[in-house]
C-alpha cells in the first residue's frame, strides 16, 4: 500500500514538474509578448500621433489663404447681396477643392455672415461664434486651431480659424474659420488598431475615439467644479460626461471598472496643448494572443505528455505491483524456507552445529545435543572446543580455524568430542563457512560423523588385513615351493624318461652289437669254415657234403635271423651312417615287406645329435608302423627337411585316416609315445588325421645349426 | 702271387678269410691289421697289390680307410668286406673308392674273385649292388621331377620293365609275387601319368634310367 503511495506522488511530482515547465516556458513567453506588444503599441502610437498631427495641421495654411482673398474682406467692410453672394462663392469654391466639410465667415461680432454650408438645414448663416476660443483668438490676431462639437450641427469638428484684416493689415475686420470633420481619424487612422485608442482634452473628456461608446466620456474621474467648467465652454455640447471607470493603480497599470489592467501609453499633441493621444491595451487582449497559438500548439503535447505520464505511471504500478507480489511470495517462501531449514536443521539425525568467528556455539541440532547428553541451553554461547578433547582442541584452535575462515571450507577433519558422561566421540567434522555481504565467514554449519565403531571396524580390518597378507603371503611361498617342487619333479620325471629312453637305446644298441659284432662274426667264420668242410667233401662223401651244405644254409639262416633281430633292435647303419641313410634303410625294408609304396624325400639335413638321430629315427618308426599296420595306405611319404631354424619331419600316408579327438586311438596308435620323444627332443610333434582322407604326423624340432 | 693287405678286428673272421685267399693258390696275405690305423699304416708301408677291409673296427672304421687310403695310394685297389648287406653300406663305400664290395657272409664263393677282378683294374660288384647304385644315381641326378616321387622297389620295377623284363622274371628277381609287380607297375603309370609299357619304355629312355 505504502508503494501505491509512492507510486502517486511520484507520478503526480512528474505530472507537476512538467506542468511547472510548461507554465514557466508559457509564462517566460508571455512576458516576451507582453514587452513586444509594448514596444508595438508605443511604436504604433507615435505613427499615430504623427498622422493625427499632420491631420489636425491640414488647413493651417489654407485658412490663412482664403483670408488673403479680397471678396472676403469685402463683404465684411461693405456686407451687401452681391459682395455676400461674391463671399459665398469663394467658399464654396474653397470647399470643393479643399473637400472640406463648411467653410464660414464671422464678423467682427461673430455672426456667420457667409458660409459654404448657407442651403443646408443645419447652416451657420446667421448664428454667433463669438463664444469660441478660436474666433477671440483670430479677433486677437492670431491663427488658431480648436477641436469641438458643433453646436450647429452637433458634429465633431476641427476648427481653424484665422483674422482677416483690413488693407491696411492692422484691423481685424472678421474671422474666416474652416472646419473638417474628425469622422476620418476615427473611420481610418484609428479603425484598424486593436485595443483602444483615444484623443483626450487637457480634461480627460475623450473626444476622439476606435470605441464609439467612449466618446465624450471622461477618462478619469474628476470632481464636479471641473465637470462645470467642461460645460460652461461649450466646447463639448451639454454633456453628460460619464467616466468611463478607467483608474491608474499603484503598480502603474490602468484598471477598468471590472478591475481589467490595461497597458497605457500617451502622448502630446502638436498646436493641441493639453490633448494627449493615448493608447490602452487589455492585458487580456495580449494574453490571449499569446494563450491562443500557444494553447494550440503546446495543448496537445501536453496531453500527449500527460497520456505518456498516464500509461507509463499505469505500466510502472502494475510492475510494481507485481514486483510487490513477488517479493510477497518471495518473503513468504523465505520465511517458510527458513521455517523447513530451521525444522531440517533440528530434526536431521545427524550432528549439526554452527559456530561464530569468536568459536561459539550459536546453533546446535537435536541430534548433536542427544548425541552429547546436554540440554540446548548448556551448549549455546560455550566454546565449541569446550567440547573437544585436548588434542582435537588444540588442532582445531592452531590448525583447523585459521585455515577454516581464511577458505570458508573444510572437509572430514578429525576430532574427538567429550560428551556429557565423558566418554569419547570419534568424528569426522565437515564443514561451510556462511558469509556475509563482505564475503567474510561470519558463521559455520558443520556436519560431525561418529566414526567411533567405524573407526573401531576399520582398525579391526586392517588387522584382518595384515593378518590375511600375511597368510597370503605364506601361502603363496609355500605355492612356489610345491610348485618348485613339482618342476623339480617333472623335471626329474622328464629326465628319468629322457634316461630310461637313453639308457634302453644304449641297450639295444649294446644287444645289437653283441649280436651282429660277435654272434655275427662267430657265425661268419663258422660258415667260411662250412663251405670249406663242404668243398673238401664233395670228392670223398657227397653225403657229407650235402650235409655240410645244410649247415651251411642253417647258418645262413641263423645270420639273417641274427641280423633282423639286431636290426630290429638299432640298426647299425644309425650309427655308422647316419640318420638320413638309415631312414632309407629303414624304408626301403618296410617297403620289401608290405608291397605298400614307401617313398623317403630329404633336402639339405645338416648334421644332427645322437640323441635327436635316434628320436626321430623312433618317431619315424613308430609312425610307418603305425601307418602300415592301422591304415590300408597304398603310399606312406616321409619327408626330411629344414625350414629356417626347424627341423620338420612329416610322415604322410593315404590310408583311411582317424578321427584326431579320439584319445583312445592316440593311445592305441603309440601317439604319446612320438609325441614324448618329441618333446624330449625339445620339438613339438602333432597328428592331423581325417577319416578316408589319410593322417599325417607332423614333427618339429628347432635345431642349432 | 697277389699280395693282400687283410684288415677285420675279428681274429677268428680274419683267420678265416685268409685261409680262403691263400687256398686259391695266387695270392698271398702279406699283412693283417686288427684296426683302421694298422691297415693305413700296412698299406703305405707295405707292397702290396689289393687291400681287403672291413667296414666295421674299432677306431678309424673301414669307410675312413678307403678314404684316406683313395688320397694316399690312389692306385692301391680296395676291396670292402662287411657283414652289412644294407646297400647304404655300399653306397659310401664305392664313393669312398672302394673297388669292389663282398659280404662276409657270400666271402667263401665271392672273395677269390672279387680281389682278381680288382687286381686285374675292373670293379666287382653283385648285381644287387650295380642296382643299387644305379638306381642311386638316377634319383640323385633326377631330383625334383616326378621320378622323386617314386619308391625303391616302384624305381626297380620300372627299370626292369623298361630294360624288357616280364613280371614273371621281375618277380623272381625280387622274390615277390606276380600280383604285386603288377601292383608296382600300376602304381608307376599312374604317379608318372603313363598309359602303356610302351610309353613306360620312352620314359625310363628319356631320364636316363637304362642304357640304350
Amino acid at each position: 500500500m505504502k508503494l501505491r503511495i509512492i507510486i502517486f506522488v511520484l507520478a503526480l511530482l512528474a505530472f507537476l514538474s512538467a506542468s511547472t515547465g510548461g507554465w514557466l516556458y508559457y509564462y517566460s513567453f508571455k512576458t516576451a509578448a507582453f514587452q513586444k506588444a509594448e514596444t508595438n503599441t508605443r511604436s504604433r502610437l507615435e505613427l499615430i500621433q504623427r498622422q493625427l498631427s499632420t491631420y489636425l495641421s491640414e488647413h493651417i495654411k489654407s485658412i490663412k489663404a482664403l483670408t488673403n482673398i479680397k471678396e472676403c474682406r469685402i463683404a465684411l467692410t461693405n456686407p451687401n447681396l452681391n459682395s455676400i453672394k461674391d463671399a459665398n462663392n469663394i467658399l464654396d469654391n474653397f470647399n470643393n477643392a479643399l473637400d472640406i466639410e463648411v467653410t464660414y465667415l464671422l464678423d467682427k461680432e461673430g455672426n456667420t455672415i457667409a458660409s459654404s454650408n448657407r442651403n443646408a438645414p443645419d447652416s451657420f448663416m446667421d448664428k454667433n461664434f463669438s463664444f469660441r476660443p478660436y474666433f477671440k483668438k483670430a479677433m486677437a490676431g492670431n491663427s488658431a486651431t480648436y477641436l469641438a462639437l458643433g453646436t450647429t450641427s452637433k458634429k465633431r469638428g476641427v476648427y481653424y480659424s484665422y483674422p482677416i484684416f483690413d488693407k491696411t493689415k492692422t484691423k481685424v475686420l472678421g474671422v474666416a474659420v474652416i472646419k473638417t470633420s474628425v469622422e476620418f481619424v476615427e473611420s481610418s487612422l484609428f479603425s484598424k488598431s486593436e485595443g483602444i485608442l483615444l484623443f483626450s482634452d487637457p480634461n480627460g473628456i475623450i473626444f476622439i475615439s476606435n470605441k464609439e461608446e467612449l466618446r465624450f466620456m471622461l477618462l478619469w474621474n474628476v470632481d464636479e467644479k471641473e465637470i462645470t467648467q467642461i460645460r460652461e465652454s461649450r466646447q463639448f455640447g451639454n454633456g453628460p460626461w460619464i467616466w468611463t471607470g478607467f483608474s491608474k493603480s499603484d503598480t502603474g497599470y490602468i484598471t477598468d471598472r471590472s478591475g481589467e489592467n490595461y497597458f497605457f501609453s500617451s502622448m502630446d499633441m502638436a498646436n493641441y496643448p493639453g490633448w494627449e493621444i493615448i493608447y490602452l491595451r487589455s492585458h487580456k487582449d495580449i494574453d490571449k494572443l499569446v494563450a491562443d497559438p500557444f494553447i494550440k500548439v503546446v495543448g496537445p503535447i501536453v496531453v500527449i505528455i500527460s497520456i505518456l505520464i498516464g500509461i507509463a505511471v499505469f505500466i510502472l504500478y502494475s510492475k510494481a505491483v507485481g514486483e510487490i507480489t513477488r517479493r510477497k511470495s518471495a518473503e513468504k517462501e523465505l520465511r517458510l524456507s527458513e521455517e523447513r531449514y530451521k525444522h531440517i536443521y533440528n530434526k536431521t539425525p545427524v550432528m549439526l552445529h554452527s559456530i561464530d568467528t569468536e568459536g561459539r556455539i550459536i546453533r546446535v541440532s537435536d541430534h548433536w545435543i542427544e548425541k552429547m547428553g546436554y540440554e540446548r541451553e548448556d551448549v549455546i554461547g560455550k566454546e565449541l572446543t569446550s567440547f573437544y578433547n585436548k588434542n582435537s582442541k588444540k588442532y582445531a584452535e592452531e590448525v583447523i580455524f585459521p585455515e577454516f575462515f581464511a577458505t570458508g571450507f573444510c572437509q572430514d577433519i578429525p576430532y574427538t568430542y567429550i560428551n556429557k558422561d565423558n566418554e569419547e566421540i570419534e568424528i569426522l567434522l565437515s564443514c561451510y563457512g556462511v558469509r556475509n555481504e563482505l564475503g567474510e565467514v561470519e558463521r559455520s554449519l558443520a556436519v560431525s560423523v561418529d566414526v567411533t565403531e567405524k573407526n573401531k571396524t576399520q582398525m579391526a580390518l586392517e588387522e584382518a588385513k595384515i593378518e590375511i597378507s600375511r597368510y597370503s603371503i605364506d601361502l603363496e611361498k609355500q605355492v612356489a615351493k610345491r610348485t618348485k617342487e613339482l618342476q623339480k619333479a617333472k623335471d626329474n620325471l622328464k629326465r628319468l624318461s629322457e634316461n630310461i629312453m637313453a639308457s634302453q637305446e644304449r641297450e639295444k644298441a649294446a644287444v645289437a652289437r653283441e649280436l651282429h659284432d660277435h654272434l655275427g662274426q662267430v657265425l661268419t667264420a663258422l660258415r667260411i669254415d662250412t663251405v670249406w668242410i663242404k668243398k673238401f667233401l664233395s670228392d670223398v662223401d657227397n653225403n657229407a657234403s650235402t650235409r655240410a651244405e645244410k649247415m651251411c644254409s642253417l647258418i645262413d639262416n641263423t645270420i639273417e635271423d641274427v641280423r633282423d633281430m639286431a636290426y630290429r633292435l638299432r640298426p647299425r647303419v644309425l650309427d655308422d651312417l647316419g640318420l638320413i641313410d638309415a631312414l632309407e634303410s629303414m624304408i626301403s625294408d618296410f617297403e620289401k615287406r608290405s608291397n605298400v609304396s614307401c617313398v623317403f624325400k630329404h633336402i639339405n639335413i645338416p648334421p644332427i645329435t645322437e640323441t635327436l638321430t635316434t628320436a626321430l629315427y623312433r618317431i619315424t618308426q613308430e609312425a610307418v608302423t603305425n601307418a602300415l599296420r592301422h591304415s590300408s595306405a597304398s603310399t606312406i611319404e616321409v619327408g626330411l627337411k629344414m625350414e629356417g631354424k626347424f627341423l620338420i619331419l612329416t610322415i604322410k600316408d593315404n590310408g583311411c585316416g582317424f578321427l584326431v579327438m579320439d584319445e583312445n586311438e592316440m593311445m592305441h596308435f603309440g601317439l604319446e609315445g612320438m609325441k614324448e620323444r618329441a618333446d624330449l627332443a625339445g620339438g613339438t610333434l602333432e597328428t592331423f588325421s581325417t577319416p578316408d582322407k589319410g593322417t599325417e604326423v607332423y614333427c618339429k624340432i628347432k635345431i642349432d645349426i | 702271387m697277389i699280395k693282400i693287405l687283410l684288415a677285420d678286428d675279428h681274429s677268428i673272421v680274419r683267420e678265416g678269410l685268409k685261409k680262403i685267399i691263400e687256398e686259391s693258390g695266387e695270392m698271398e696275405v702279406v699283412a693283417e691289421a686288427p684296426d683302421g690305423e694298422t691297415a693305413f699304416d700296412h698299406a703305405r708301408g707295405k707292397k702290396i697289390d689289393v687291400a681287403v677291409i672291413d667296414i666295421s673296427m674299432p677306431g678309424m672304421d673301414g669307410l675312413e680307410v678307403v678314404a684316406r687310403l683313395k688320397n694316399e695310394c690312389p692306385d692301391l685297389p680296395v676291396l670292402i668286406l662287411t657283414m652289412h648287406d644294407e646297400e647304404q653300406y655300399l653306397v659310401r663305400a664305392i664313393e669312398a673308392g672302394a673297388m669292389g664290395y663282398v659280404t662276409k657272409q657270400s666271402a667263401p664263393e665271392q672273395l677269390v674273385d672279387a680281389i682278381k677282378k680288382i687286381h686285374s683294374g675292373s670293379r666287382y660288384l653283385t648285381e644287387k649292388a650295380s642296382e643299387a647304385l644305379a638306381l642311386r644315381v638316377i634319383r640323385g641326378s633326377n631330383s625334383q621331377t616326378p621320378i622323386e616321387s617314386l619308391s625303391m622297389r616302384e624305381l626297380q620295377v620300372l627299370r626292369l620293365l623298361a630294360l624288357g623284363h616280364t613280371n614273371h622274371e621281375i618277380a623272381e628277381t625280387y622274390n615277390i609275387g606276380i600280383k604285386t609287380v603288377d601292383t608296382y607297375r600300376f602304381r608307376v603309370l599312374k604317379k608318372l601319368n603313363l598309359r602303356n609299357n610302351a610309353e613306360m619304355s620312352r620314359f625310363a629312355i628319356q631320364n636316363k634310367l637304362v642304357e640304350v
